[in-house]
């Protein structure tokens, strides 16, 4: 390939010349071709190893004789195209002598190869970021939609010696290349197989990243820029974490920050602009873009502060902001402009859709049904309301009011009452949300009502169970609104559907909010104030519990420890965070967490969950066990009252009243108000991590619990099943999410591809040249519901029957291979008109593309379905799947030894098909004895079936056989053809009892069918190979 | 109840579990405090409560540990099994499915639990006549199957509440008292009976 010329000024250092003319000289870099073997060689092989200078090893130099300087015109990875190139050069420039001065001679030829480079275009030009992708690909074989997303020189410590290379971090990847000695060093980890990340020291290294996996520890030091290598690393990690637990990322546009500005900051995303100062909790503002109405630079009255942007909204009356010396201000302005832009198109498209169906928007049940109040405590909610109006003129009122320390203090006393709705809303984001869709709530309503599913059935179990003291619930008005919210909100979105805990919390908003401002609460808590705490699997309370944990171990080391011994208080607490104190406090105690809560984040949880412990520390350290601990815990939680709000209710219980909630929150302030959001959310990185991996592991358990050891041991199958369950991680698609409600053994889905891989890699049938065939007869066989896909179980039960059955099992279940309709007759016919030669290539093929069934393919790939063609209309089950079913129960319950007498007889058209293949799984034995009874035995059984035909033929209709069983179905009438069983006609068929008897007499065949096969090593095999070239999904043909 | 209750002879780990809705928590509160709620809140995590009772002259208080019901929390409530030496599996006899899916939390105890666990299945609600959907005798020949004791509750009318705990705390006391004569105790996981403040938890089958 020419290249465009470079001036090289030592020629000769690290190359060596193989050609030369007078103008050119062809050069090969020292390491490669013939003499690899020297040590200079090594050395330079090293050098470009560690430099990542690897230039590719052939190059053509020009020089004219009497100048020093050379360029590089050409270079190529192979030596046939330098070779051509070379050709070229000389063909073409014969022209060179003619020059008269060198350095005309000189510009020539690089001009003629800069044009020829530019004629061969965009192809040759690389920038250096693309060549490093396609290098990391090529080292690696990573797969095409992984993506490596930087690189970092670094050395990788293999527990002798540092080896210094280069470290790629992809999408999906770890990956180390070192060159050092001409021996390659590469290390491929899985983000997924990933159980922990940190950053170590030790005397050696100082700096090092430790990336552990179940099996491996890998350390990597020397990095020049560890601080950011290590939050990609954690990034990276914490996406796959995420993608493992299958949350939806489309719900967090917005934490995608577009614009950081300023001095003090100001945040721009897709739905916000935020404005925090420097010093923490002075003041921040958030306006949400939909309210913007223009957005101007503002002319300069004052030379002091200069660059300033006026930001008008429709909000009145505090209408106007002005920041000043914004930086880069044009872009500013632009940035939001533009997203303004997209936002009003978004806005005209959803319009509110009017329909009426029976129901109304609940207000808020606090209206509805009104609690009787003291004198005292009203004129307490009285004082606060002032306070808040005062704050309101003078701070604005809205979700864009200016949020400041009074604020922080009004809150702590608890939100009035009546103000609960409009601060909640405004505080949580779900008053944006709702505003920019209107008519969703009841869009949504209108889909969940009276469908039938699960989440709806388990929301009717609770309605009565959510906050049954509160006269709205115990009415339908209240039960109905919940059940409204609910119901909507599984039909938004499904990945959670409904959690326990989600209707104790919506029945507390529904108390001061409307129905629909308490659903679009719910969105808020569930999608970004608590994320992941409602999925399938709590993930996010349990990280939770992991934060909490080593908050305690930071904060009072003591109690840790006993706490550790103690157990399970990292569980008790769960309730805690699930329903942020609704469940354990009277609810009007709570209510005042949640009121920080929403202007805070999840950090307050944290913060009272820190006080309570620590007023309890004495009593937790005296506690002998769990149970104790927790009967502590929960009656001082139920004794907390609120000082300004009583509940005569709760006053006259029996519970003892432990702290009120504003002292409580006092306390959680002054002393834990240092956590911040930020340090929670990198502890969370931190523990998602190792919560997922240990619920993949003992998913990885019960799965392998459920299986049953009756060809593999424990052991066999902890690696099979791993080795599956890595294909799986690596394959996985978003939409293959385990039902928990399904025996473990379903957890793992394995289509034809995998299967495929692992019969060929394990069995001793997947040796031979038919084990295409033979894999996808067996796959179709055990497929118990025909959708191409077997469970765990099922994979373990064919592996099983051909490596480590019986001998008798296992002929019957090569029988049964052959017949129909595992193996339809119509494609034996096709084969006894081909040649033999050809069959083996084409077989698969047209197995498939078989008339009489069209093989169901999701995909493009080949996967063995039956799928009924369009005439079979009905619901009966046809008679070729039942058939199948029947053969799949004969093989399976091999145990009981008669009952492979319900095995129908086999044509010979069958026979001759299953001979063959028993000639090609025996050839690999390489036994010459058993190349001599082979022939034995098919010609003794090719008898049989002759002497049989006039007795069978007799006693047909008496056949317990599946075939019955269709001729049944098909009002006594002789099966079509089609079936391929033999008809009413006398024909030659055989039995699988006589070929049972043929083959078991003679020692080397039947040793083969009774030898056990160890999985061990081929496991092993297959993993490895597997390992090196990770991903690849090349193996679906 | 409300006092605390330092000296006794044994203490044992019970578990409830069984769907959501069945009536767990009632089954404890009417057993603990001897209290109904019709509209109690749904369980989140875990709950707890203890009650002693006496047996043969020996005082054994029972830790009851109850378990959310729904499936997603189950990977954390099977947490609490360890330890446990009683588990009452509990099914609505008013609802079909909370009974078919009994042997999944069979299922679920063999996986986590100690594997000499004492399991009575109860069938709640036996108030509800008019709306029985799991005949008695069908119940009860499941439980012979899987040789499970079992008995028909109704924590709203309180019938039969107190034998099942009575029952299930008696057979695992019978079992250890026996094993203690059979192979005297050693270590600390079992200690002859002692009127001291030291706690005397069984907790695990060895």
């Amino acid at each position: 390939m020419l290249v465009n010329p470079q001036e090289v000024l030592i020629a000769h250092a690290m190359w060596i010349t193989e050609q030369s003319s007078q103008y050119f000289l062809l050069q090969r870099r020292k390491g490669h071709g013939k003499d690899s073997g020297s040590l200079s060689s090594l050395f330079v092989g090293t050098i470009d190893s560690i430099f990542d200078s690897k230039p590719p090893p052939y190059r053509i130099l020009h020089q004219t004789p009497t100048s020093d300087v050379y360029y590089t015109i050409a270079c190529s990875v192979s030596h046939a195209d330098i070779l051509k190139d070379w050709k070229w050069l000389h063909e073409n420039l014969e022209c060179l002598p003619k020059f008269e001065r060198e350095e005309d001679l000189s510009d020539f030829v690089c001009c003629k190869v800069k044009s020829m480079v530019a004629i061969s275009g965009p192809l040759a030009a690389t920038d250096e970021e693309d060549e490093k992708c396609r290098k990391a690909r090529r080292i690696f074989n990573l797969p095409p939609d992984d993506k490596l997303v930087s690189y970092y020189s670094c050395s990788y410590w293999n527990g002798k010696m540092p080896l210094q290379g280069w470290l790629y971090l992809s999408i999906q990847h770890c990956c180390f290349y070192a060159y050092i000695f001409a021996k390659e060093k590469k290390v491929i980890v899985r983000w997924s197989d990933v159980t922990g990340l940190e950053q170590t020291h030790n005397l050696l290294f100082p700096e090092t990243i430790k990336v552990s996996t179940r099996n491996k520890k890998y350390y990597f030091s020397m990095l020049l820029h560890k601080q950011e290598t290590f939050k990609l690393m954690e990034q990276l990690v914490n996406m796959t974490m995420k993608q493992l637990i299958d949350e939806n990322v489309g719900f967090d546009e917005d934490k995608e920050l577009l614009l950081k500005k300023c001095k003090n900051v100001i945040f721009v995303s897709q739905n916000y602009l935020c404005f925090e100062s420097r010093v923490k909790n002075l003041v921040s503002l958030v306006i949400p873009l939909r309210d913007v109405s223009q957005v101007e630079p503002a002319r300069n009255t004052n030379p002091q502060q200069d660059s300033q942007v006026l930001i008008s909204t429709k909000v009145a009356p505090w209408s106007t902001f002005l920041f000043s010396q914004v930086g880069d201000r044009d872009f500013f302005i632009q940035k939001i402009a533009e997203l303004l832009a997209k936002l009003t198109e978004a806005a005209e498209m959803s319009k509110p859709v009017v329909d009426k169906k029976g129901w109304d928007v609940q207000p808020p049940m606090c209206t509805l049904f009104p609690k009787e109040r003291s004198k005292d405590s009203v004129a307490k909610e009285e004082v606060k309301v002032k306070q808040w109006e005062f704050h309101f003129d003078e701070y604005g009122r809205g979700v864009s009011m200016y949020k400041t320390t009074d604020m922080m203090k009004l809150i702590l006393q608890g939100v009035p009452e009546s103000m609960r709705r409009e601060l909640w809303l405004y505080f949580s984001g779900a008053w944006n949300e709702m505003l920019s869709n209107p008519g969703v709530y009841r869009q949504l309503v209108n889909k969940g009502l009276g469908r039938q599913c699960t989440a709806n059935d388990e929301i009717e179990r609770d309605l009565h169970r959510s906050l049954p003291e509160h006269p709205a619930f115990q009415t339908n008005v209240g039960i109905d609104a919940l059940r409204r919210v609910l119901t909507a909100y599984a039909a938004r979105n499904p990945q959670i559907g409904y959690c326990q805990a989600m209707n104790i919390v919506s029945s507390v908003m529904l108390i001061y909010c409307s129905e629909e401002e308490a659903f679009w609460l719910l969105v808020c808590l569930c999608e970004h104030m608590l994320p992941d705490y409602y999925n399938t699997k709590v993930v996010g309370a349990l990280v939770d519990q992991e934060v909490l944990d080593d908050l305690i171990s930071e904060h009072f080391p003591h109690l840790h420890n006993s706490i550790r011994q103690l157990g399970m208080i990292k569980m008790i607490s769960l309730s805690w965070f699930l329903t942020i104190f609704l469940s354990v406090m009277p609810y009007l105690s709570a209510v005042n967490v949640i009121d920080c809560f929403f202007y805070d984040g999840a950090k307050v949880i944290f913060q009272v969950a820190l006080t309570v412990l620590e007023i309890n520390k004495d009593k937790l350290l005296k506690c002998l066990d769990d149970g104790e601990a927790m009967q502590n815990l929960t009656e001082y939680l139920s004794g907390v009252f609120n000082a300004q709000n009583r509940d005569p209710q709760v006053e006259n219980s029996r519970v003892p009243q432990s702290i009120s909630i504003q002292n409580l929150l006092h306390e959680a302030y002054s002393k834990y108000g240092v956590i911040t959001a930020e340090s929670i959310e990198s502890l969370r990185i931190k523990h998602r991590l190792r919560v997922v991996q240990n619920l993949e592991d003992s998913l990885f358990k019960s799965v392998i619990r459920s299986l049953d050891l009756t060809y593999f041991n424990t052991e066999e199958l902890t690696d099979l099943v791993s080795v599956i369950r890595e294909e799986l991680v690596s394959r996985r698609k978003p939409d293959e999410k385990y039902d928990p409600s399904t025996p473990p053994y379903e957890a793992y889905r394995v289509d034809y591809d995998l299967f495929k891989l692992l019969f060929e890699a394990l069995t001793p049938w997947g040796k031979c040249t038919k084990a295409e065939d033979l894999s996808a007869r067996l796959f179709r066989l055990i497929d118990n519901n025909f959708d191409g896909i077997l469970n765990v179980r099922e994979v373990v039960t064919a592996l099983g029957l051909v490596c480590n059955s019986e001998a008798t099992a296992r002929i019957i279940l090569l029988f049964t291979l052959h017949l129909p309709p595992i193996l339809p007759s119509v494609e034996i016919k096709r084969h006894a008109e081909q040649p033999e030669g050809a069959e083996v290539a084409s077989e698969a093929t047209e197995f498939f593309e078989d008339g009489s069934f069209s093989i169901g393919s999701s995909s493009t790939d080949s996967t063995p379905i039956f799928e009924r063609a369009n005439s079979h209309a009905g619901d009966e089950p046809c008679w070729d799947t039942r058939s199948i079913s029947s053969l799949r129960s004969i093989v399976i319950a091999n145990c009981s030894k008669t009952n492979h007498r319900a095995l129908p007889r086999m044509t010979q058209a069958h026979f001759n098909a299953m001979s063959m293949t028993l000639y090609d799984l025996l050839l690999q034995l390489n036994d010459e004895k058993v190349d001599m009874e082979l022939p034995t035995i098919v010609s003794e059984l090719i008898k049989l079936g002759e002497v049989g035909k006039p007795f069978y033929a007799a006693r047909d209709e008496s056949t317990e056989s599946l075939r019955s069983v269709s001729v049944d179905s098909e009002d006594q009438k002789p099966l079509p053809d089609l079936n391929g069983n033999p008809g009413v006609e006398p024909e030659w068929s055989i039995a699988v009892e006589q070929v049972m008897a043929a083959i078991l007499i003679k020692e080397p065949i039947s040793n083969f069918f009774s030898a056990k096969t160890p999985i061990k090593s081929s496991l092993e095999a297959l993993r490895k190979s597997r390992f090196t070239t990770p991903l690849s999904s090349s193996d679906s043909t | 109840m409300g006092t605390r209750d330092d000296e006794y002879d044994y203490l044992f780990k019970v578990v409830l579990i069984g769907d959501s809705g069945v009536g767990k928590s009632n089954l404890l509160s009417r057993f603990t405090r001897n209290e109904f709620n019709l509209e109690s809140k749904s369980t989140i995590g875990v709950e707890f409560a203890t009650r002693s009772i006496v047996v043969d002259g020996k005082t054994i208080k029972a830790q009851i540990w109850d378990t959310a019901g729904q499936e997603r929390y189950r990977a954390i409530t099977s947490a609490y099994y360890r330890g446990a030496v009683g588990a009452l599996l509990v099914y609505d006899i008013a609802k079909h499915l909370t009974y078919e899916n009994v042997e999944r939390w069979l299922r679920e105890l063999r996986d986590h639990a100690d594997q000499n666990i004492v399991i009575m299945l109860v069938g709640n609600k036996s108030d509800l006549r008019h709306l029985r959907a799991v005949p008695t005798e069908e119940a009860k020949s499941f439980a012979e199957r899987n040789s499970l004791s079992f008995i028909e509750t109704s924590a709203l009318d309180s019938t039969n509440v107190e034998t099942a705990f009575q029952n299930i705390l008696t057979e695992i006391y019978r079992i250890v008292s026996q094993k203690q004569i059979r192979d005297p105790p050693e270590g600390d996981t079992i200690r002859p009976q002692n009127k001291t403040m030291l706690p005397v938890k069984f907790s695990g089958w060895q």
